[in-house]
């Protein structure tokens, strides 16, 4: 087990390093001068030498990238291009958020989600089914931006539930939950949709097995064949799709963030992008990729908890 | 041509299906006829009727600046539409190019082919499209280009596995056999073979290339104003939250486009998948 993990975090290492250089250089090869998007196309040349001093643009393009990689390696991840400033810290105050609203709306699509799956396997082609089905084409189609919106708009402006915008505040627990509600359930809808699916198919063939039909035909009751029998080995096809919500709910979460004006790496990229702040983008991206590498390894761990079966040697 | 008559009669069968397809060729319709069908100028201003509610006149309201809203919703189709087939084609072809090619090279430069397309695998379509239009700037051709590229290691990843499962099959080994070029063989024999998987997949995605195109118009970097697109009404909408009209109905017509071709993308792939048929 110690080894496997090991080796898939060597095996992430590459990964990571190849979306930094991938990263450095795309930013690099970007048509305009990130000195003069920075400083405005009236900046005087002394501006523009000093500015370049400063962050390091006036040295060969290879020494900036050695540099550039010697700093991630140290846990330095540059200045902002736009305000100067460290951008390791920024990212690290707002991480927290971002993480929990991606956690949290994979939670909310992972027990609703595989709970609306069962259900429509046992009542299949019934009218739950058919709703159910309904309600997942649906989830999948619908842009998170635009259900954020309609939530804001419905729980937030017409019925002032919920707060419109912000994060919260940390250290008052209910203050930050219910400025979570509205973001993370917009961003659920994906992941539940995804998994009633395959929580609904995978049911259906477990369901067809023979050492279920041995299970009822030998009296066992049916929640206990209906949950200990099918559902445990129903959970190890939904755990596989995980990795791939992970992914999903990312991109999710860069939408929401700036629907909710709520703090985190996605409303960072957004601002970044619309002002061409490289090296801000460059740094968060290589964050990005860390945690899809860190959140695929953790969800392949976790498959030999739900299988037994399965060995790391 | 049988094998053909009995795939129509089981598409028939598959209600959602026959239904995106009908609302498929509606939104196509609609999006080529914008001109006829447009009740108002979509770029023109109207200072006086601005942010008016819906009414006879204006059936879906106006916004900010006393644009028919109904208007704006029958052009963005034409944006919405534009982008998403020319980005999956964009990726179909390269994303094809590259599976086949990562097969027919085979040795460490297929495998490198394949690794980058896992490496670009691990990042959401969103993120590689915000990059590449920042990259790029704004506007249509460069929407396109960013979308597509973020589309090939989905196609490739399709092209390499169908093309693995071709390679040792009987008609390519005597293909081989009698000389015919690498290139030709390709073309000619694996592309026409494996086009078939890769077409199922493109459906499939034109609802996820909809999707990223409206969430870029959206964030301020797809097209640039005053261009009607969904995407960049929502974002005009949201500043007016007491106006909901201007985010809702756009958000309308995007979800009846992505549930057309995820309909129809779902129904191709039960049809095209005979276990499931």
């Amino acid at each position: 087990m110690t080894s496997y993990i090991v080796r898939r975090i060597l095996l992430g290492v590459p990964t990571i390093l190849v979306v930094l250089t991938l990263v450095f250089f795309l930013m690099r090869v970007a048509p305009g001068d990130p000195a003069l998007s920075a400083l405005g196309e009236y900046a005087s040349e002394e501006t523009i030498a000093g500015f370049r001093a400063r962050m390091g643009l006036d040295a060969p393009l290879w020494q900036q990238y050695v540099g550039y990689l010697g700093g991630f390696l140290r846990g330095d991840l540059g200045r902002s291009l736009i305000s100067e400033q460290p951008v390791g810290p920024a990212i690290w105050s707002v991480l927290p958020y971002t993480l929990v609203l991606v956690m949290s709306a994979i939670l909310i699509g992972f027990t609703v989600g595989t709970a609306l799956g069962i259900l429509s396997a046992i009542n299949r082609n019934k009218i739950f089914d058919d709703v159910t089905r309904i309600i997942s084409l649906v989830g999948v189609s619908v842009p998170d931006f635009y259900l954020g919106i309609l939530l804001l708009l419905g729980l937030a402006v017409e019925i002032p539930l919920f707060p419109i915008h912000g994060g919260g505040d940390p250290t008052q627990p209910l203050d930050y939950l219910r400025h979570l509600v509205l973001p993370a359930c917009a961003l659920g809808v994906i992941s539940l949709a995804y998994l009633t699916r395959v929580t609904r198919s995978a049911m259906l063939e477990v369901m067809s097995q023979d050492y279920i039909r041995t299970a009822k035909s030998k009296g066992l009751p049916a929640r206990i064949v209906l949950y200990k029998h099918a559902f445990r080995n129903v959970l190890v096809e939904v755990v596989t799709v995980v990795g791939m919500l992970l992914v999903l709910s990312i991109a999710g979460s860069v939408m929401l963030e700036f629907v909710f004006s709520r703090p985190g790496l996605g409303r960072m990229l957004v601002t970044a992008a619309n002002q061409r702040d490289y090296t801000t983008m460059q740094s968060l991206m290589s964050v990005y990729a860390i945690i899809i590498v860190v959140g695929n390894l953790l969800t392949d761990i976790s498959y030999g908890f739900f299988d037994p079966r399965i060995r790391y040697d | 041509m049988i094998e053909k008559r009995s795939l129509w009669r089981t598409f028939k069968k598959n209600r959602p299906a026959v239904l995106g397809l009908i609302m498929g060729i509606a939104v196509m319709t609609i999006a080529i006829c914008a001109p006829w069908l447009a009740t108002h100028d979509p770029l023109e201003h109207a200072i006086p009727s601005r942010l008016d509610p819906p009414s006879r006149e204006h059936w879906l309201g106006t916004d900010a600046y006393g644009r028919d809203v109904f208007t704006r919703i029958i052009y963005g189709s034409r944006i919405s539409l534009l982008v998403s087939f020319a980005s999956v084609g964009f990726g179909f072809l390269i994303g094809a190019l590259w599976g086949m090619i990562g097969v027919m090279t085979g040795g460490w430069f297929g495998s490198v082919l394949m690794r980058g397309v896992d490496i670009l695998m691990t990042f959401p379509t969103l993120i590689i499209g915000l990059v590449v239009m920042v990259i790029l700037g704004r506007g249509v051709p460069n929407l396109i280009l960013a979308i597509g590229i973020a589309m090939v290691p989905r196609f490739a990843r399709i092209a390499y596995g169908s093309t693995t499962s071709l390679i040792n099959s009987d008609f390519i080994t005597a293909t081989k056999a009698i000389g015919v070029s690498k290139f030709r063989l390709l073309i000619k024999h694996i592309f026409p073979n494996i086009s078939g998987n890769l077409c199922v997949m493109a459906t499939m995605w034109l609802a996820a290339t909809i999707r990223v195109e409206t969430a870029l118009s959206f964030l301020g970097l797809g097209v640039s104003p005053p261009t009607p697109t969904w995407g960049n009404m929502i974002r005009e909408g949201i500043n007016h939250l007491s106006s909901p009209w201007l985010a809702i109905y756009p958000g309308v017509a995007i979800l009846i486009a992505t549930l057309a071709f995820n309909m129809l993308g779902d129904g191709i792939r039960d049809i095209s998948d005979p276990r499931l048929r």
